[in-house]
């Protein structure tokens, strides 16, 4: 039996409409449709382009109006303050030089490494025993906690008479690394914030040891070692 | 049969069946040209949003390569965005170390000591819980006098007066807790 395709001579004029209509449906579904939604992506691609370049311009402007030099500076002061090793020699040396300025002599001096909750900073403890005239330690604490680097006094013992006072000081110096990656360039920028500023500034006002080199000791004992 | 009345009949009918035929005919022309008119339009359609999307290409492009160039610009004043977040780190810890410290105890006995009558002298300082225990020679109680009028002019959060007593020589041993 042979099956018949051919279209009734009434029905004729009706295919064409019908093929007009199967093909916007067709392009609707496949065609026009995927154009539009690719269309949608890409205009909120550019929006979010665009977003992004604002927030990068802003960027490029805030870090190119940056001095350098006063950053620099403000870091090395902030460095000095918790530095970035084990401040154990430099903040012994420190209070040693603070303490020979006080005409205060150090007698003894321990230290050990510590640990805060916070995983990045970490702390010393210093132990200090000190003789001096009671004015001289007095003036000596309160040159000690406006000096770098930052420490705070967790211990205190003092005995003695005005003219000769003993101390016992215990301390606590602070380092963490700094930071060594910089974030995406395309990723936003936090400038220092004022609050940021004054603690910088409460840093860079803090005393300097007078020379960052450690002060020999003066020798001791025989000048010559070959001669007895 | 009567010639006339059958042509009259059929006449009748070859006439509705001519007008409904130019009727259908009207009908499939129009949806015809409808359906040509629609897909027209459609491919109108499809050739603006062709052109939109061309436009639209170019676009990203542009901002792509905008975008680009500020990153290496950016990039070139890397120093610049370290030195900043250095500093920021440093002021974030500083802040914390700075937060976390109670009153210092060395301030505290500056204070005290500073503040002391010249007939009182202290013989010893400890610090214990945020605060210092001090023990206190007075010569006199005329001193033991002044030395409660300053403390009370100092405004410490707390003043313990754990003990006094009047010693062989004459002189009154205090032993005092302050915060």
């Amino acid at each position: 039996m042979k099956l018949d395709f051919s279209i009734p001579a009434e029905h004729k004029p009706l295919v064409l409409p019908l093929i007009v209509l199967l093909v916007v449906v067709i392009l609707s579904t496949t065609l026009t449709r995927s154009m539009v939604t690719k269309l949608l992506d890409a205009r909120t691609a550019i929006n979010e382009a665009n977003e992004k370049n604002i927030m990068l311009k802003n960027k490029k402007e805030v870090l190119s109006s940056l001095k350098q030099n006063e950053l620099v500076s403000n870091v090395n002061a902030s460095v000095l303050a918790i530095p970035d090793e084990d401040p154990t020699l430099f903040g012994s040396s420190s209070i040693r030089d603070l303490a020979l300025k006080e005409n205060i002599q150090v007698k003894e001096l321990e230290s050990a490494s510590g640990n805060t909750n916070q995983s990045k900073l970490k702390t010393v403890s210093l132990t200090f025993d000190l003789q001096g005239p009671l004015p001289n330690i007095l003036s000596f604490l309160r040159r000690l906690q406006k000096s770098a680097p930052l420490i705070q006094i967790s211990d205190i013992r003092m005995d003695g008479s005005n003219d000769n006072v003993s101390l016992k000081l215990g301390l606590s110096a602070f380092w963490s690394k700094l930071p060594d990656k910089l974030p995406p360039a395309d990723q936003s920028f936090e400038n220092i914030t004022n609050a940021e500023k004054e603690v910088l500034k409460q840093l860079s006002q803090l005393e300097k040891k007078s020379s960052e080199a450690l002060t020999p000791l003066s020798p001791e004992g025989r000048e010559n070692p070959f001669t007895q | 049969m009567a010639p006339g009345t059958t042509k009259t009949a059929t006449d009748k009918i070859n006439l509705l069946t001519n007008q409904g035929e130019s009727k259908q005919k009207k009908i499939i022309n129009k949806v015809t040209r409808t359906s040509l008119a629609v897909l027209f339009v459609y491919v109108f359609l499809i050739l603006v949003l062709a052109g939109l999307q061309i436009f639209v290409g170019r676009k990203k492009a542009e901002v792509d390569s905008t975008q680009q160039a500020l990153v290496q610009d950016i990039s070139k004043l890397g120093k610049i965005e370290g030195l900043v977040q250095a500093a920021k780190n440093r002021a974030g810890l500083a802040k914390t170390i700075i937060s976390d410290s109670p009153s210092s105890p060395g301030k505290l006995l500056d204070d005290v000591v500073t503040s002391l009558p010249s007939s009182v002298s202290a013989t010893s300082a400890d610090t214990e819980g945020g605060g210092i225990k001090l023990s206190l020679k007075a010569q006199d109680s005329e001193a033991v006098t002044k030395l409660i009028e300053v403390l009370k002019s100092k405004q410490f959060a707390t003043v313990d007066l754990e003990s006094i007593s009047l010693g062989t020589s004459g002189n009154y041993n205090i032993s005092l807790r302050i915060k």
